[in-house]
């Protein structure tokens, strides 16, 4: 097959020695801005942009990308440790992967973490070799009618993956809507509840809002109850995972590389949906629904597998269309336009070495980090039993800068204070954080997509029956949601017959 | 009453408040129809939604046994917030070194094991340490030291 | 001797004021100078700025550092420049975004991009470019697609960066004064409009150059007209927009600022070196591959084209309801 020998020409030109060097240099980075709360990717690759001009562009973007998909694999080492999400992504994974942390387990969740990732780039990258083409072609046709339907999907698996109570969970949920109104109003131009206050102009600082919520909460509880962190720190027993980890993970390992590889192909909310979805889904397939929220394993391996798949995937818009999904993906973009390189469908045919190199490349960074990553779990571990008195001003101070640098603004960090007491405030209150973060994040979008694709169609609502995709993706939701709440009816009724 | 203290009637009671409030200011704003949305259509009906929810958790608080809120302990979270706020202050004005270990200072008595000696030792650790990280290695965009 | 004594005080004293006169401009800079860029770093305005800054900065013999300070659409950067200290040494990258359209579509700006800044010099100027989607309109040029909205009033959309950028106003004032019925699509930001418009899902997008080449080349997009006073020599055959529409020219640009009550030794120094800079091999080549074409003007000039395009589409946008 002509790919085929195209992505052997891609490997022997990403094997070369510096773009091995400077994949391994990418890998570093980014997973010790992964691992940094709130500092994302998106500033390291602009201030390496300028160097970049210099190099290969094959070479410099082998090391930008190594960045951006070594940040995911950094993220997630966060998310389980300290329940910092660092990015959208990991969110989903602070939530299984912070409770295996505090049952002692850390060692087996950031090992789980490697693993899945490692598995779905692979795939990811192979799927990306057999079908770039068709994929980029896939990825023309979703448009506004499909990303409603796809975020709106997003927003029902927020309440379904909450703990706690569902009613509170749709309230949760709603105020992460309305959060997200604030700041200019896409199609109108307005803004909306923010007054004169220019940095709220853009809205809420997401990384103030969930290291507050999540994170600082976490740090807050922790220094109330310091009895609770006995677990995480007494009980690691075993760093890596049993047994019995790998047979209930591999499903959802399979499932959320599928569902990561699709989302990704989807520029800007694909790669957060992604890792929702396949959360959802994974806890309606298992045997056991309840365990998750407190430690099940496969609420980490399908999600960090998905987010992966769909790191990868979504350089396909970026390269073959010329679609930036995400800033970070426009600033690449612009390395790329820098070096005298038009992405778009031609650039298979007119520069078949960088493309499929950097496809190559892929896949050889997914290993370095999988050789990176697994043997410092020993060391995130034995990080965690630093007296916490010591360990907490820590996390409190790169949080702190982590928000700041991120826009340069101290109104962040004064969000941050203001997001660490409502997190506070909603724990006191038995309220779950992860829907409103994730409607928080979903819910602008939607009603960006929504009010868009009502004006393109001059007002008619049947534009979401009459496009195929967006028809099809209805299906899937009210079949989605039907599946998850019939077997609560039929075990309500249960309940009932029993009483 | 019981129920006062409980954690659903005040869940609920916010949930009220915020929708309620964002209902008030949402007037604000065109509302437009459903087939062209103004910018108060969707947070005009998310409030109302909201607000409705909150008012079904609040009555079935009253109703239910609801746990109660647990005591708030205010020594850390005071100490932790206002360093967050002394970071903020400081940052821009002073630059990153004194913004840490102002912010490592005050942050610590939040724990109760808390020692002057580890507190400084920490405080200018870690000051070389994100000025290492933060300004070398990743040269983000912050005033080193400023007086 | 007392009068010997008294001349050379008088002397002495004449020598040193008026030496602290000319240190002033003489001895700037003394310390690194700090350039506000508005933007994300990477952005193209960020990007020519850091050009720039490197050349100027070697010109004049001090750091020239650059600071990104993002957010509402160039608002907050700006705001800092305007209140900081007019003493030379905090500057500001103004585009036609942040120092035009601003004061137009937000009657509460806390700064006025013509009383609040000294303006320095422009940069550069950019391209702006009107395309269509191939897939849904089989227009050949320009002046057909004029023709093809005059037949089909309301059925063509055209996406910009958001209500109120400076396309958007562009386009409402074509819409106005020729009696074009077009529908607007705001998006957020320009990337996402050209990619609807390569998808086909509408009809047309007005977006700088750089942004519609890559679908021009897949062939998904057609460039009908550039909004330039003079041909761009990188797209020889296409029309500009006031072969059409004579007098119509729109073009985004980039200029650096002081706060107000800079002195103007300071201001005209800068100026020199700015003119300098835009002259040389680097900054060419860079805002080349930017398409930035490089023009130096004098701060008056710069001071009249803010003002005057103000005038100009204030109208437009109070026809158009877009402001607040």
């Amino acid at each position: 097959m002509e790919s085929m020998s195209a992505l052997a020409g891609g490997f022997s030109a990403a094997f070369g020695i510096y773009n091995l060097l400077f994949c391994l240099l990418g890998c570093l980075l980014g997973t010790l801005i992964g691992v940094l709360p709130g500092i994302g990717p998106l500033a390291t690759i602009a201030m390496l942009l300028p160097i970049t001009f210099a190099m290969d562009p094959l070479t410099s973007l082998i090391m930008l990308a190594g960045i951006y998909y070594g940040a995911q694999y950094g993220g997630s080492t966060t998310a389980i440790l300290l329940n910092l999400p660092g990015e959208t992504s990991s969110v989903v994974t602070c939530l299984d992967g912070y409770e295996m942390a505090k049952r002692g387990r850390a060692g087996a969740a950031l090992a789980i973490a490697a693993l899945s990732s490692f598995f779905a780039g692979c795939v990811a990258t192979l799927f990306i070799a057999l079908l770039a083409p068709s994929l980029a072609a896939f990825s023309m046709q979703v448009r506004s009618p499909e990303y409603v339907v796809l975020i709106a999907l997003g927003l029902v698996a927020s309440v379904v993956l909450s703990r706690g109570s569902p009613l509170k969970a749709v309230a949760m949920a709603l105020l992460g809507l309305l959060l997200g109104t604030l700041g200019t109003d896409v199609t109108s131009g307005e803004t909306r509840f923010v007054e004169n206050i220019l940095p709220l102009y853009d809205g809420l600082s997401f990384v103030a809002l969930a290291l507050g919520l999540f994170g600082l909460a976490e740090l807050l509880s922790n220094l109330e109850h310091p009895e609770a962190r006995g677990t995480l720190v007494g009980r690691i027993t075993r760093l890596w995972p049993s047994l019995d980890d790998f047979r209930q993970a591999w499903k959802a390992v399979l499932r959320g590389t599928g569902l990561g590889s699709v989302m990704g192909l989807l520029p800007g909310s694909g790669a957060a949906v992604a890792s929702f979805t396949s959360y959802v889904v994974e806890k309606r397939f298992a045997h056991d629904p309840s365990r998750f929220g407190y430690g099940a394993v496969e609420g980490v391996a399908g999600p960090e597998a998905a987010n992966n798949a769909a790191a990868q995937t979504s350089f396909i818009p970026l390269l073959m269309l010329g679609i930036p999904g995400t800033a970070t993906m426009a600033l690449m973009m612009g390395a790329l336009m820098m070096q005298g390189i038009a992405p778009g469908s031609a650039i298979v045919t007119t520069n078949p070495t960088l493309f499929w190199g950097l496809i190559a490349s892929m896949w050889i960074g997914n290993l370095m980090l999988l050789v990176i990553n697994l043997p410092m779990i020993g060391l995130w571990v034995k990080m965690l039993s630093v007296p916490y008195r010591i360990l907490f001003p820590s996390i409190l101070l790169f949080s702190c800068i982590g928000v700041y640098s991120l826009n340069s603004s101290s109104f962040d960090v004064w969000m941050l204070a203001v997001f660490a007491a409502a997190g506070y405030a909603l724990r006191k209150l038995d309220c779950d954080a992860a829907p409103l973060l994730i409607a928080f994040i979903l819910g602008p979008l939607l009603e960006e997509h929504l009010r868009r694709a009502l004006v393109i169609s001059r007002g008619s609502p049947m534009i979401f029956i009459e496009r195929p995709i967006a028809l099809g993706l209805i299906i899937c939701v009210v079949a989605l949601i039907g599946l998850i709440i019939l077997p609560s009816f039929r075990a309500k009724r249960e309940e009932a017959f029993h009483e | 009453m019981g129920a006062l203290r409980s954690r659903d009637f005040w869940s609920g009671a916010a949930f009220v408040a915020i929708g309620a409030w964002f209902l008030w200011r949402g007037q604000d704003y065109r509302f437009g129809s459903a087939a062209a949305m103004g910018p108060g259509y969707f947070p005009v009906l998310i409030a109302l939604v909201l607000a409705m929810v909150g008012l079904i958790i609040l009555f079935k608080s009253l109703r239910s046994h609801a746990a109660a809120i647990e005591r708030p302990v205010l020594r850390p979270l005071v100490f932790v917030l206002a360093a967050i706020v002394v970071f903020a202050l400081s940052i821009e004005r002073f630059g990153l070194v004194p913004a840490t270990i102002a912010a490592i200072v005050v942050a610590s008595p939040a724990s109760r094991e808390f020692r002057w000696s580890e507190t400084i030792a920490l405080a200018v650790g870690m000051a070389a340490f994100a000025a290492l990280v933060f300004i070398y290695a990743l040269s983000q965009n912050m005033p080193l030291a400023r007086f | 001797m007392k009068s010997t004594l008294s001349m050379i005080a008088v002397l002495a004293a004449a020598a040193i004021t008026t030496a602290n006169v000319s240190a002033h401009a003489a001895d700037y800079p003394e310390k690194p100078v700090t350039i506000i860029v508005p933007f994300d770093p990477g952005a193209a305005t960020d990007l020519a700025g850091r050009i720039i800054t490197d050349e100027l900065g070697k010109s004049l013999g001090q750091r020239f550092l650059v600071e990104n300070k993002p957010g509402a659409a160039g608002a907050v950067g700006s705001q800092q420049c305007a209140q900081a200290a007019p003493d030379g040494y905090t500057l500001c990258v103004g585009v036609l975004g942040s120092h035009v359209t601003a004061a137009i579509t937000n009657k509460k700006l806390p700064y006025d991009p013509a009383k609040d800044f000294t303006p320095i010099s422009l940069l550069y100027a950019s391209t702006m470019a009107i395309a269509v989607s191939t897939d849904q309109l089989k227009v050949k040029d320009f002046d057909n697609l004029v023709a093809y909205v005059r037949e089909n009033p309301g059925k063509v959309s055209y996406g910009t960066a958001g209500v109120g950028s400076p396309q958007h106003l562009f386009i409402e004032s074509l819409k106005q004064q020729h009696g074009l019925d077009l529908v607007h699509v705001p998006y957020n930001g320009g990337a996402q409009a050209v990619a609807d418009t390569a998808a086909g899902y509408i009809q047309m997008v007005v977006a700088s150059l750089p942004s519609v080449v890559p679908q021009v080349a897949s062939g998904k997009l057609r460039i009908v007209a550039l909004a330039d006073a003079q041909k761009n020599p990188s797209q020889p055959d296409v029309a500009l927009v006031k072969d059409t529409f004579p007098g119509t020219v729109f073009t985004g640009w980039a200029g650096i600022f002081g706060p107000a009550g800079l002195p103007d030794d300071i201001r005209d120094k800068l100026n020199e070196a700015i003119g300098a800079a835009l002259a040389s091999e680097p900054v060419r080549a860079g805002f080349a591959k930017l398409d930035a074409a490089p023009q130096h003007t004098t701060p008056d000039e710069l001071h009249s084209m803010i003002v005057d395009t103000i005038a100009l589409w204030k109208d437009v946008a109070e026809k158009a309801g877009i402001g607040r």
